[in-house]
């Protein structure tokens, strides 16, 4: 299967002065369509790294390659269309605009993309709060819905540019066991049934046990990287 | 664009209170620029209109040490026939002596086309008693010289030239020109009279003019003169005679522009302010848009939108506002006489270019803010939680 995205030798260091190193030398590739979980303590450097995966930060030293593109020379404004376009990221909190509807908060990332919403866009924004179950409250605002429908309309916003890679660092973090679990239930379904490629970054070790792959991130380093055979 | 502007009418929308206040700002600003303008500008077009409104503003006068000029019937048509001119008279002027029982006052006799004197003077309107007589040896005097010495329409006074010639004209009407001086010493009559009284058939001492734009009388004053090309006659006009109420005049209008220049910037500070608070009240919003892939430029312009927004709505209402401010006052604020202090007065161009500066002014003062949102790193904000 083709690697969507690869690190090689990533180092990343903090600070002019006093420098502290977070990420060693991490060798790493992703696979198309898999489900992939990265646990490790807090300050292990799991979310430096998956900010490195994202874009959203650069790397001291080593090179990122997303789709088989090198990142490294890229500008920001090369960097944003690149984000726009091939990753989804579902955070701890959801970051919805609160001045926009459910249904708005979903096109936005569309929106930066093209001028005008189609009708295939509205239509497969509908399909995806379809999926995420959140067609009921479609028309309310961003703060008029519960923790749970809020997260799982990040998960559709995400999901709106039919992105190759899908980023959560700790998606359901906020959220309770019975939901986490009703979330990554359909995160799931959302991987087999698009093939999106899924990286997350979990606390919980029942969940990381769920997904195709498990990278245990330990003091900068790659501790462990479990397969799964599928 | 069209994304940045919905999201700024949207912020704009959900923050409801901080819109209030920034709009209230600006439509304050607005109104006091656009009132304190037109006040001035009404203050000082009516004084320009007491002072010089019916008098010559530019006139043609023998040149040198002469008293009189030949009448030219060329250069009257010249005259006539210049659209920057309002009002073209001839006068034939000589002091001459009024008696009165045994005592004689100095007067000055002025022979005009009432016709074309009243362009100037409106003799007509500011009669108070009598007619304007085209009769030869009849005249107009003025009131203050009337009730000093008991005259009235009708009467007969007498005439002393300092040549020793003797005259009798018949008192046609009574003015009041609310000039006392004016009113005390002159004395109007046809111009043929009074050159008959004086023995000067073909000779002028000024032509009186009145121009469209009362602040350019001195580009047409010199226009005419280059024109006329005469080495008998010299050109003067209202403002080398009045510096001092031209000095006056400007002090006014500097200081206003002052005010005004103050005004707007006190309502720039608060709008940029306002929005540079705002920056770091939506920078969760900006950081996951940024994630999301949207440009620093487009981001900017969010900014800049809400600044474009605020103005334009704050100009519109401002100068709403202020056009009704200033009418209000023209209305109730009353002199002693029942007359508005100062006249209702708009200067349509005035207005617009200041809600034009406003709403340029607003976008340019949203710039710092959304220059702040492009060093807003989206990690920072993610990672804060």
């Amino acid at each position: 299967m083709a690697k969507i995205l690869k690190l090689k030798d990533i180092n990343k260091i903090y600070g002019d002065k006093i420098k502290t190193q977070v990420l060693f030398d991490i060798n790493m590739d992703f696979e198309e369509s898999t489900f992939n979980s990265i646990i490790g303590e807090s300050g292990s450097g799991k979310s430096t790294l998956m900010n490195i995966m994202g874009t959203l930060d650069r790397a001291t030293s080593g090179d990122v390659e997303i789709n088989g593109i090198n990142i490294s020379n890229m500008n920001k404004n090369e960097l944003a269309v690149l984000r726009n376009e091939f990753i989804g990221f579902i955070f701890q909190f959801h970051y919805l605009l609160p001045e926009f509807t459910v249904m708005e908060n979903i096109l936005i990332p569309y929106r930066i993309k093209n001028k005008n919403i189609t009708k295939e866009a509205i239509s497969r924004a509908e399909e995806l709060m379809e999926i995420v179950g959140i067609s009921k409250v479609k028309n309310n605002k961003a703060t008029d819905i519960s923790g749970g429908q809020q997260q799982r309309t990040a998960i559709a916003r995400a999901l709106i540019n039919q992105p190759k890679i899908v980023l959560g660092d700790e998606p359901t973090g906020n959220l309770d066991s019975s939901t986490t679990e009703i979330v990554y239930d359909l995160l799931r379904d959302i991987n087999q049934r698009y093939k999106t490629t899924f990286i997350i970054i979990t606390h919980d070790k029942r969940v990381a046990e769920k997904a195709d792959r498990i990278i245990e991130i330990k003091d900068g380093r790659i501790e462990m990287d479990i397969s799964r055979k599928i | 664009m069209r994304l940045a502007f919905s999201i700024a009418y949207r912020f704009l929308k959900s923050n409801k209170e901080q819109t209030a206040l920034i709009l209230i700002g600006i439509i304050i600003g607005v109104s006091v620029q656009i009132f304190i303008g037109s006040l001035i500008d009404g203050l000082q077009i009516s004084l320009v209109d007491k002072t010089i409104g019916n008098a010559s503003q530019i006139t043609i006068v023998p040149d040198g040490k002469d008293k009189y000029f030949v009448e030219d019937k060329s250069m009257l048509d010249t005259l006539e026939n210049n659209n920057k001119l309002t009002a073209v008279s001839k006068a034939y002027d000589n002091s001459a002596f009024i008696k009165i029982d045994e005592d004689t006052y100095p007067i000055l006799l002025r022979g005009v086309e009432f016709e074309d004197a009243n362009m100037i003077y409106e003799f007509n309107e500011k009669l108070i008693e009598g007619d304007i007589s085209l009769s030869q040896n009849e005249a107009l005097i003025g009131s203050t010289l009337a009730t000093d010495n008991g005259l009235k329409t009708g009467d007969n006074i007498e005439i002393l030239t300092p040549e020793g010639v003797n005259e009798t004209l018949k008192i046609s009407g009574i003015f009041d020109l609310k000039v006392s001086n004016l009113n005390k010493t002159w004395i109007v009559m046809p111009i043929d009279g009074a050159r008959a009284i004086f023995g000067n058939d073909n000779q002028l001492t000024s032509i009186e003019m009145q121009v469209n734009d009362v602040f350019k009388a001195d580009t047409i004053a010199e226009e005419i003169k280059s024109n006329l090309n005469n080495s008998s006659v010299d050109v003067v006009n209202w403002k080398e005679q009045n510096q001092e109420l031209l000095s006056g005049l400007s002090g006014q209008s500097a200081s206003s522009i002052m005010i005004q220049v103050f005004v707007l910037l006190a309502v720039l500070l608060g709008i940029s302010s306002v929005l540079a608070i705002s920056v770091v009240q939506k920078s969760k919003q900006l950081g996951i848009l940024k994630a999301m892939g949207i440009k620093d430029k487009q981001a900017s312009f969010i900014f800049l939108f809400q600044g474009l927004i605020l103005g334009s709505i704050g100009a519109l209402i401002g100068s709403a506002f202020g056009v009704f401010l200033t009418y209000i006052f023209s209305v109730f604020v009353k002199g002693p006489d029942g007359m508005s202090l100062v006249p209702f007065y708009l200067d349509y161009k005035f207005v617009g270019m200041s809600a034009l500066i406003a709403v340029v002014a607003s976008t340019i003062a949203a710039l710092i803010p959304a220059r702040n949102t492009s060093k807003l790193n989206p990690i920072e904000v993610i990672k804060n939680g």
